[in-house]
Parts: structure tokens; C-alpha cells; sequence
């Protein structure tokens, strides 16, 4: 394969990459992630569960989507995720689908069954995709606690509503034109949109015990408009 | 593959150090054969969704990376499923060996065999 070619077929993945670096590193304007989220560095959670979400949007299909697409970015993320198909069925066969009655549970409950350092709850407010003449957006809304099993309280959150554009023309930046075209050209539908919802989010966890930034991120700016809720 | 590979040596030498740990781990198509065993749940899915997992396995082997969190343990129930309950045990196993961490839950998968 030559050069060129390689170059012309990365591209995506290197824009996808360089903006990553570039909302990462350089957000103004804003606090640190150990001002943010002081108890995250304290605790070092490493064992992630992640349960069912609470769908309050009306597409149906927005639990499964984020089912589907968690593991990868909070692996990247450096955090052990507790394998979710395993999970999701013991917690099937104690009578949970989803996320809704899981609330009430102490999150202390689930550290000796499962072996999980922290609680991921997700509420997903909005799924709207809306149509124009020419084109159309998807608005996805959603808030996210991480909670201890250790003491209960919140370690991390994150709240946001992010527009993703899917006609190709934007208003929502590269990355949007990255995920319009994948939508485009017809191939995994929504699976990118929520991946990026994902990924997007937890740009602004606290890396875990596996990245190489685990305990020296400290100082790292985010994007603190978006940030606690409980 | 060797995409993958020069997008992250273009990056790494790019100058950012930090994403480059997005990359140590190789997911392949995984999210997307995930989700269609959950949107049209049948054998060619699941088929599917294995077929990815294995690969992601061996990737990972090849380009020396963990294989990420999950992977052998969505192998081990497929072996489950099919009633190869040593195959299974190794994946478990597998899981447990590559993150110590979820030791506690592939102990229990292996005493309870739910399904």
C-alpha cells in the first residue's frame, strides 16, 4: 500500500485525533479536574460497573446505544470496566432491566457481589433526531454520576447536551462532519453519534489506574460549564 | 492494521504524548457488532460479535497491547452458552489474569453459570 494512500485513508481518524487533543488541552476558561473532582484522586477507583440507564428520552433504542458504546471510552479512559454482558445478566437475574429501580440501592451494595470500586448511572434526558430540508441533527442530553461503593458519594459527574450534526454542512464543528459522514454514508447509523457522547463526556473523568496519565492529570483544564450535578 | 499503526506513530510524533493511550488498546469494529446483537438479537449477530471478538484478541496479541477489558469474558459466556464450560473457564480465567480486578466477578460467573 503506499503512502499517500494510507495518509488519504487516516485522515479521519487523525482530525478525530488532533481535536481530541486539541478539547483536552486546550479549554480556557475553566477549572482543573482536581478542583473538580477532588475525591476521584483520593478514592482511585479502578472497577467500574456500569449499569443499566434510565431512558427519558423518547428513542428506545438510546439504552442499548450507550450499552454498546461505554466500554470502549472508559476503558480508554485507563478504568477496569466490569464486564457488562456478565453484569447486566446477574443483574437480569435479580430482576433488573433497567436503570430505573437500580437507583434506590445503596451503591455499597454492589462492591462485594461484583468487586466494584464505583457505580456508573447514566440518565439519558434527550434522543431527538430532527429533520430539515437539507439535512438534520441528532440532540443527544445526558447526565452521568459515578458514585463509590466504598462511601456512596459522587466521585465524578457530568452533564451535557451535545448537537451532532448529520447533513454534512455544520454548525457543530470537525467533529461533527466526521460523524455526518459516517451516518451518511449509511453503514452504523446512530452507534458513532453515541460513541462520541461517550467519548466526549468523559474527556473529563480523571484517568484511571491503566492510561499513562493516571494520577498526573491533575492540573488538566475541562471545560467546567458542564460540570456537577448530584 | 498498519493504518492503524501509522496513525498512531503520526500522532505520537505530532507531539501529545496523552493520546496515545487512547490507542493502546485495539477495539476493531466492537461497538457496532455489540450493538447489533442487541438491536437484532439472533445467530448471525452473535456470530458476528464473536468473530470480532476473537479478532480483536489477536490483534491485540500482534500489536502487543492488552487485550481490553471485556473481550474474554464476552468470550467465555459464547462458550458458555454453547455448553463448552472448559473453554469458558479459561476465558474467565484469561479475563482475571489480564485485569485482577475483575477477579472477584469472573468467580462468581464460574460458580453460578447463570444464563
Amino acid at each position: 500500500m503506499n503512502p499517500k494512500r494510507i495518509m488519504m485513508r487516516s485522515m479521519p481518524l487523525l482530525l478525530l485525533g488532533s481535536l481530541i487533543l486539541f478539547t483536552t488541552g486546550c479549554a480556557t476558561n475553566s477549572a482543573t479536574k482536581e478542583q473538580t473532582y477532588p475525591e476521584m484522586y483520593i478514592e482511585k477507583p479502578v472497577a467500574i460497573l456500569v449499569v443499566p440507564a434510565i431512558n427519558h428520552s423518547t428513542s428506545a433504542d438510546a439504552p442499548i446505544l450507550y450499552e454498546s458504546t461505554v466500554n470502549e471510552p472508559l476503558s480508554n479512559a485507563g478504568f477496569y470496566v466490569l464486564p457488562i454482558e456478565v453484569t447486566n445478566r446477574f443483574l437480569r437475574n435479580e430482576g433488573f432491566t433497567d436503570g430505573e429501580a437500580l437507583v434506590d440501592i445503596p451503591p455499597q451494595k454492589f462492591a462485594e457481589p461484583f468487586g466494584a470500586d464505583a457505580v456508573l448511572y447514566v440518565t439519558i434526558d434527550k434522543w431527538d433526531t430532527n429533520y430539515y430540508v437539507i439535512g438534520g441533527n441528532v440532540v443527544v442530553g445526558a447526565s452521568f454520576l459515578l458514585k463509590s461503593c466504598k462511601t456512596g458519594t459522587t466521585l465524578w459527574s457530568y452533564q451535557d447536551e451535545i448537537p451532532v450534526d448529520t447533513s454534512g454542512d455544520s454548525g457543530s464543528g470537525l467533529l461533527g462532519l466526521i460523524i455526518a459522514t459516517a451516518i451518511n454514508t449509511g453503514l452504523q447509523d446512530y452507534v458513532p453519534v453515541a460513541r462520541n457522547v461517550n467519548l466526549m463526556t468523559l474527556q473529563s473523568i480523571p484517568y484511571g489506574k491503566y492510561h499513562n496519565l493516571h494520577d498526573k492529570d491533575q492540573a488538566r483544564k475541562i471545560n467546567a460549564g458542564k460540570v456537577p450535578l448530584n | 492494521m498498519r493504518i492503524l499503526f501509522a496513525v498512531i506513530a503520526l500522532v505520537f510524533f505530532s507531539g501529545c504524548v496523552a493520546t496515545v493511550s487512547e490507542s493502546n488498546l485495539y477495539w476493531g469494529n466492537y461497538s457496532n457488532t455489540l450493538y447489533n446483537i442487541k438491536k437484532e438479537p439472533g445467530d448471525s449477530s452473535k456470530a458476528a460479535h464473536e468473530k470480532e471478538l476473537n479478532s480483536i484478541v489477536q490483534k491485540s496479541k500482534e500489536l502487543n497491547l492488552r487485550v481490553p477489558p471485556g473481550i474474554y469474558a464476552e468470550l467465555g459466556l459464547f462458550a458458555m452458552e454453547r455448553g463448552d464450560d472448559n473453554a469458558a473457564q479459561n476465558y474467565f480465567g484469561l479475563e482475571q489474569s489480564t485485569y485482577p480486578e475483575g477477579a472477584i466477578l469472573m468467580q462468581q460467573t464460574l460458580s453460578t453459570k447463570t444464563n
